[in-house]
């Protein structure tokens, strides 16, 4: 038995979507719009629809889920991550209710700040400055898909001890007439501080890439919000299925790394500096489960899938490797290669 | 007045000393300062030799500590004419003279027919071929080839062959860093280009890679969250290294300016300067 939640306009009737420019929800049809906590309280009021899921194989059962539109009633299949969708009949955003309680809620949310047509043009203007791109790749990669989705990240803070100590030299040197004397002075520098961290983000998805969401940070937390349900509507959402404990290694090497190279940023003066010993102890960890907006562009260009992602605050915008005109990286060589020859040519006087 | 006799009765007293029980007939070469080993000398001292008695003008060296406050000029004279230097009737002569703890030295010209050969413009290229290598502390190499190419102009006088300015006289650094420069020049006007070329495009290149999995967390260190609790430095040793420096061949730019004063036709004609 799943519980799911379209918001309605409590005007007309009609969905509601968060809009991202007035950070409120608000009506497709009457374009009336409401604080996200004003609905949230509304709907703690109203019965919701309840569906169960049957005939499913073992399996199926297993990694999907169904569930009713409780607008218009058809029945929305889904993965059994998916926390945020929307109706493929009648469009009506759904939340599926049992994907935020408990444990599963989260703490917090960055609502989305751009909207689709943002992200569009951000792709357009990502292919700008990229002057090895094929021209039939700009004019034929047409999108197929955009969607705004909010990742589960999980938000770690830690305060850590960290110590190093380096071999460091300081050189000297002064020339006489017939000689040239380097003096070499040899030290040993110890440094030991405490460094927080706060917030390092890591999705806890297992269907995104590390290497997009990694890419398309920073995220900035001053807006971020304590969740409510509301900010889903009308975008996807999926629960975490990655735990703490399996994302938390990647997250301490990233902060072992900025410890040391904090400590480290602080041995100027020196002609080479050689670390020795390095070592990190971590304290008061802490972490929080908060959904991220990231939108999700996908493409298609000569029968191959190109994906693309933008940090749905920011605008950042990454992708799949772009494919390379090799025609026009050998004209540019080739250009930039005989303007410099002839400029040297005249220029040393030949 | 009083002054010259001082420097007369200075530089007669110096050159009595380490000169007049050795040889009977004035040195081509002498070396107070001790630049040059004996080799060397003796090498310098029987090439001069030869060309002077080859074209009966002489040619000298003389390298002394100190001029005692006297213009480089003036000393030269002194020295030319105390030492009765000079071949011929007018006392044809070209000498160097090094005064270290100044490190200034002047050319002077002596004579009718070594003031016809050594024109300013030969005494020019003359003092460019080996100012480099005086700069540098090459010594003997700077003396050789003052040396060389007052031969070489003696010898172009002689044969009536215009010498320095069409067909500049042999010199193998002077040639060697010569085309050591064409070459690079050669090679830099390919590979300069090659290289920017080349970074320029992988660069455009990288710039289609986008994605990638991050390995430092500093953007999430808020203001202040860095404290540094110790920071040592400790002294632990200390070694010297000592390299000999190898001078570079002459780049011909010489080592301070020069100026020719005045000689008459049998007088003296001076070129000097800074090393």
């Amino acid at each position: 038995m799943t519980q799911t939640t379209n918001y309605q306009c409590p005007s007309c009737g009609g969905p509601l979507h968060f809009d991202s420019d007035s950070q409120l929800l608000k009506c497709d049809y009457c374009d009336s719009t409401f604080l996200p906590s004003e609905i949230e309280a509304l709907y703690n009021k109203h019965d919701t629809v309840e569906s169960s899921s049957n005939s499913w194989t073992s399996d199926e059962q297993a990694n999907m889920r169904a569930y009713n539109c409780s607008s218009c009633g058809a029945d929305i299949i889904t993965d059994e991550n998916t926390a945020a969708t929307s109706c493929p009949y009648c469009g009506n955003p759904t939340i599926v209710e049992t994907r935020f309680e408990g444990s599963l809620k989260p703490d917090y949310v960055i609502p989305f700040k751009l909207k689709k047509e943002n992200a569009v043009q951000a792709l357009n203007d990502f292919y700008k400055g990229k002057p090895f791109i094929p021209k039939s790749f700009k004019n034929q990669n047409h999108i197929e898909e955009v969607k705004g989705l909010y990742v589960p990240f999980w938000l770690y803070d830690a305060v850590t001890e960290a110590g190093a100590s380096y071999h460091a030299t300081r050189v000297h040197t002064r020339r006489t007439r017939d000689e040239e004397i380097t003096i070499t002075e040899h030290y040993r520098l110890i440094r030991k501080g405490n460094i927080s961290f706060e917030k390092v983000p890591a999705d806890a998805s297992s269907k995104m890439k590390d290497e997009y969401m990694d890419a398309i940070e920073p995220f900035h937390y001053d807006d971020l919000v304590p969740f409510q349900k509301s900010y889903m509507a009308g975008y996807y959402a999926d629960k975490y299925d990655v735990s703490v404990e399996n994302d938390y290694p990647r997250i301490e090497t990233r902060m072992h790394n900025s410890a040391i190279s904090a400590l480290s940023s602080t041995t100027v003066g020196f002609s080479s500096v050689a670390p020795e010993s390095e070592k990190v102890l971590f304290h008061d960890r802490k972490v929080n489960y908060a959904f991220l907006p990231v939108w999700i562009l996908s493409t298609n260009w000569n029968n191959k899938n190109y994906l693309f992602m933008m940090n749905g605050q920011t605008g950042k915008i990454i992708g799949d490797d772009i494919p390379i005109d090799f025609k026009k990286v050998i004209l540019t060589f080739i250009a930039i290669f005989l303007i410099l020859f002839v400029l040297m040519f005249i220029g040393l006087g030949w | 007045m009083k002054h010259m006799k001082k420097l007369i009765i200075y530089y007669f007293i110096l050159f009595s000393v380490f000169t007049a029980f050795i040889h009977a007939e004035p040195e081509y070469i002498y070396d107070e300062y001790g630049v040059l080993n004996t080799t060397e000398k003796e090498a310098l001292e029987d090439l001069s030799a030869t060309y002077s008695e080859q074209y009966d003008c002489g040619i000298y060296v003389r390298v002394l500590n100190t001029s005692e406050g006297y213009y480089v000029e003036d000393l030269a004279e002194t020295v030319y004419t105390t030492e009765g230097l000079g071949k011929g009737n007018s006392d044809d002569g070209i000498l160097l003279l090094i005064i270290m703890d100044e490190r200034t030295y002047d050319i002077a010209v002596h004579g009718y027919h070594a003031n016809e050969v050594f024109t300013n413009s030969k005494v020019d290229n003359i003092e460019n071929s080996f100012l480099s290598y005086l700069s540098n502390g090459d010594y003997y190499t700077a003396f050789h080839t003052f040396i060389e190419r007052s031969a070489y102009q003696l010898s172009s006088y002689n044969s009536n062959v215009e010498s320095y300015d069409q067909s500049p006289y042999y010199d193998p650094y002077y040639e060697e860093s010569m085309q050591r420069e064409t070459t690079i020049k050669h090679v830099s006007i390919f590979v300069v280009p090659l290289l920017v070329s080349l970074i320029v495009c992988v660069v455009l290149c990288s710039k289609h890679k986008t994605k990638g999995r991050k390995f430092e967390a500093s953007n999430y260190i808020p203001d202040h969250g860095f404290h540094l609790t110790m920071s040592r430095d400790i002294f632990l040793y200390r070694n010297e290294h000592r390299r000999r420096i190898e001078h570079d061949p002459p780049h011909h730019s010489g080592g301070g300016g020069s100026h020719h004063s005045s000689g008459g036709n049998g007088g003296f004609s001076h070129h000097s300067g800074k090393f």
